[in-house]
């Protein structure tokens, strides 16, 4: 039996989005397929498999991350697609640990970086653009366009916001444990 | 950089006063590795990593070196592929370990350290004998 379910995470509740695909699946809803926006699920057996996410380095098809797919996939997890850059990868559920890409302090910090760059970046361009719409070519339509670039803006600066906390969270004990 | 310096040139001029001057040579004085202060300019390997480089010391491929980690450490250390897939690129990037060419048909990448690496792995295990001993004696563990 499946089901299809569409529903949107923002960019940074991507542990609520790894929380949510494994609450389905200790309920016996497998993961199967994603396309944007959108999860397919098929019944399987109950609390078997958990999921990771994790965002991609650069293209998507470069050769880099075809090495890394492969390089997981030969560890025994199964790539089940993704949604963009972010990839879905599934594993038989492990007693002792719980499934995730990133095991270290630093190599998580790196992670974190990576993803708060595209948001960053955005936030910067929009505002340099609203600013230029609303201020410098003072036109009506121009007025609309730039309060869209404004509230672009905001929410990839919240975003940027919200995925920085994660990483100044990671830092509390830097000095104390490895 | 300027601590060490400091304490470099503080302890040549302790030398230099002391009568036992005549033990140290012109090579102690000229390369780093005769004053014990500058010997060590390598960092702290972490756990990871340490375990990384020792599992390497045979060839092998990502899941090998994971479960051979996991084995080591009783457990306690689980690397993750994202963590594991990113040491692997920096250990080769500096050399301490090669990527082998794939000769069979499994295609599974192997690795196995350098001479360099072990070079690391065997100052590290001084590093760690000295700490461990240090606790050892002032704790009586």
């Amino acid at each position: 039996m499946k089901k299809v379910v569409h529903r949107t995470f923002f960019i940074w509740k991507f542990d609520e989005e790894q929380k949510w695909l494994n609450k389905m699946s200790q309920d016996g809803w497998l993961l199967n397929r994603v396309s944007f926006c959108t999860y397919e699920f098929e019944q399987g057996e109950k609390d078997k498999y958990q999921y990771a996410i994790e965002l991609l380095d650069g293209m998507v098809c470069s050769k880099k991350n075809r090495e890394y797919l492969e390089f997981v996939e030969e560890t025994g997890i199964k790539y089940i697609g993704r949604m963009g850059n972010w990839a879905y990868f599934r594993k038989e559920k492990d007693r002792e640990y719980e499934f995730n890409m990133y095991s270290d302090k630093e190599s998580k910090l790196k992670y974190l970086k990576r993803i708060y760059i595209v948001p960053l970046l955005l936030a910067i361009t929009n505002l340099l653009c609203g600013i230029n719409e609303c201020f410098l070519l003072p036109h009506e339509k121009n007025f609309i366009f730039g309060t869209i670039n404004f509230m672009v803006a905001g929410l990839c600066g919240y975003a940027y916001y919200k995925i920085r906390k994660k990483r100044k969270e990671i830092l509390k004990d830097n000095n104390i444990t490895q | 950089m300027c601590k060490n310096l400091y304490l470099f040139s503080k302890k040549i001029l302790t030398y230099i006063s002391d009568d036992d001057i005549i033990n140290i040579s012109i090579d102690d004085i000229s390369s780093s590795e005769g004053v014990g202060i500058m010997a060590n300019n390598q960092m702290a390997l972490t756990e990871g990593i340490y375990y990384i480089l020792l599992s390497l010391t045979q060839s092998r491929h990502g899941y090998g070196i994971m479960q051979d980690v996991q084995q080591m450490s009783n457990g306690r250390i689980h690397l993750a592929p994202g963590t594991l897939y990113g040491a692997l690129n920096n250990l080769v990037d500096k050399g301490w370990i090669v990527a082998l060419p794939e000769v069979r048909e499994s295609r599974k990448k192997e690795y196995k350290i350098t001479e360099s690496g072990i070079k690391i792995l065997k100052e590290e295990v001084l590093r760690l004998e000295e700490l461990a001993k240090n606790g050892r004696d002032i704790l009586g563990v």
